[in-house]
């Protein structure tokens, strides 16, 4: 009977201890318990789920993208995939010509400092939340000098037909100035220099993590208003460059 | 210490309740242990359809979804830094004063300033043209630079620097 007796009280221990050390660690310890296992489990479903619905949207853009040949026309005239510095010399002599002035010099370089793309380091695939800022991309420069001669009016033109040309380009430097005849009077035709920035943007995109949060591919559609914008402000084409006729005997002779 | 045969049932029926509890919570641990298996399998087993997934999200197909967003979004910010420069020349056209005429006109986009290099046949007419230039509400700043008179011709040469707002 004493043993009977004694065994009530050893089963309460028994059980208090199993519940304390076993059972209560067993469900949360902080770091593997079921509680944090399941909390594991659920946001590995929901990252899983978000990527599957981001790349149902990368399928859906895809497409939305090959049957919109004329927005992505605009869009890769706008900002090209390549320097295009001979449709570059080209447009600018045929805009020149068209306006009546004479072309005294085009020559166009690189800037060295714009020869990488601006990133911010990827995150693991753990650290994903949305709204993560976008990675900045940052263009490549082709910089043209481009000097005329002709009339103040033409040269307005000219200026105008730039602004409005539909490959990007931005005057960062203009120079107008009077010129003289050979009698030392004033003339009525101008000397105009500019300095002109064509940006270019190169198809090296790396990926990373952070852009599984890219606004694009969490909405499934590309906004894609600019295209309108730059179709409505921009009406001079930029024409391209044909090769034409090519080989010769000597190359050192005009032929 | 004598016990009759009620306390003995009553001990003994105690006794196995509390057996009983002790073996719920024997079953509960093993439970959570299984539980715990389990959840860790059913995490290992999303993580590899996340990888093989990942991998397929960082394909080509993505790489060229993502080159059309990112001119979309650098178009966006390019147009905001065009700038027709004929309303400058405009604004410069409109502020100059009768006796003034300019030899040069120099704009730097860097710091937004346009520079001009002016004649004028005398200096009541390039205070009145400072004035003209101060009343524009295109410029922010105007700032005169050095005066030069050919005694010859009774022409100033000057040179005034407009900032634009």
């Amino acid at each position: 009977m004493k043993l009977k007796l004694l065994l009530a009280p050893s089963i309460i221990i028994l059980s208090i201890v199993l519940l304390i050390w076993g059972v209560y660690p067993a469900y949360t310890n902080g770091i593997d318990g079921a509680k944090e296992k399941y909390q594991a489990l659920e946001k590995q479903k929901e990252m899983t789920a978000s990527l599957l619905a981001r790349l149902d949207n990368v399928k859906k853009l895809g497409s939305a993208l090959d049957n919109d040949a004329s927005g992505k026309n605009v869009i890769f005239n706008y900002i090209p995939q390549s320097k295009e510095d001979e449709k570059v010399i080209e447009n600018l002599n045929f805009l020149a010509m068209k306006n009546s002035l004479a072309v005294l010099n085009i020559s166009l370089s690189e800037p060295v400092d714009t020869l990488a793309l601006a990133t911010t380091p990827a995150n693991g695939a753990s650290s994903q939340t949305a709204g993560t800022p976008v990675k900045k991309v940052t263009p490549k420069k082709l910089i043209a000098n481009f000097s005329v001669f002709g009339s103040y009016e033409n040269m307005r033109v000219l200026l105008d037909n730039l602004s409005k040309m539909k490959r990007f380009n931005k005057i960062s430097i203009l120079e107008m100035k009077s010129t003289r005849k050979e009698d030392q009077s004033l003339s009525e035709n101008l000397q105009m220099n500019i300095g002109l920035e064509f940006d270019y943007l190169l198809n090296n995109y790396n990926l990373t993590d952070e852009d599984i949060n890219n606004d694009v591919f969490v909405g499934g559609a590309f906004d894609k208003k600019i295209v309108d914008e730059i179709v409505k402000s921009k009406n001079v084409d930029v024409n391209n460059v044909l090769p034409g006729e090519i080989g010769t005997n000597n190359p050192f002779l005009l032929q | 210490m004598t016990t009759t045969p009620k306390t003995e049932k009553l001990v003994e029926s105690g006794t196995l309740k509390l057996m009983s509890v002790l073996f719920l919570v024997i079953l509960a641990y093993g439970g959570l242990m299984l539980y715990g298996n389990f959840l860790t399998k059913e995490t290992e087993s999303l993580k590899a359809q996340y990888t093989d997934q990942h991998a397929n999200f960082m394909g080509e197909a993505t790489k060229k979804v993502m080159d059309f967003q990112n001119r979309l979004v650098l178009s966006r910010e390019l147009i905001g830094q065009e700038r027709n420069i004929n309303k400058d020349i405009d604004a410069v056209r409109a502020a100059i004063s009768k006796g003034t005429y300019l030899a040069s006109y120099k704009y730097d986009e860097a710091t937004r300033t346009i520079t001009l290099d002016c004649y004028s046949d005398n200096y009541g007419t390039i205070a009145k043209q400072i004035l003209s230039f101060k009343n524009s509400s295109y410029f922010s700043s105007v700032s005169m630079g050095e005066t030069k008179l050919d005694p010859k011709t009774n022409v100033i040469n000057f040179s005034i620097s407009l900032k634009i707002k």
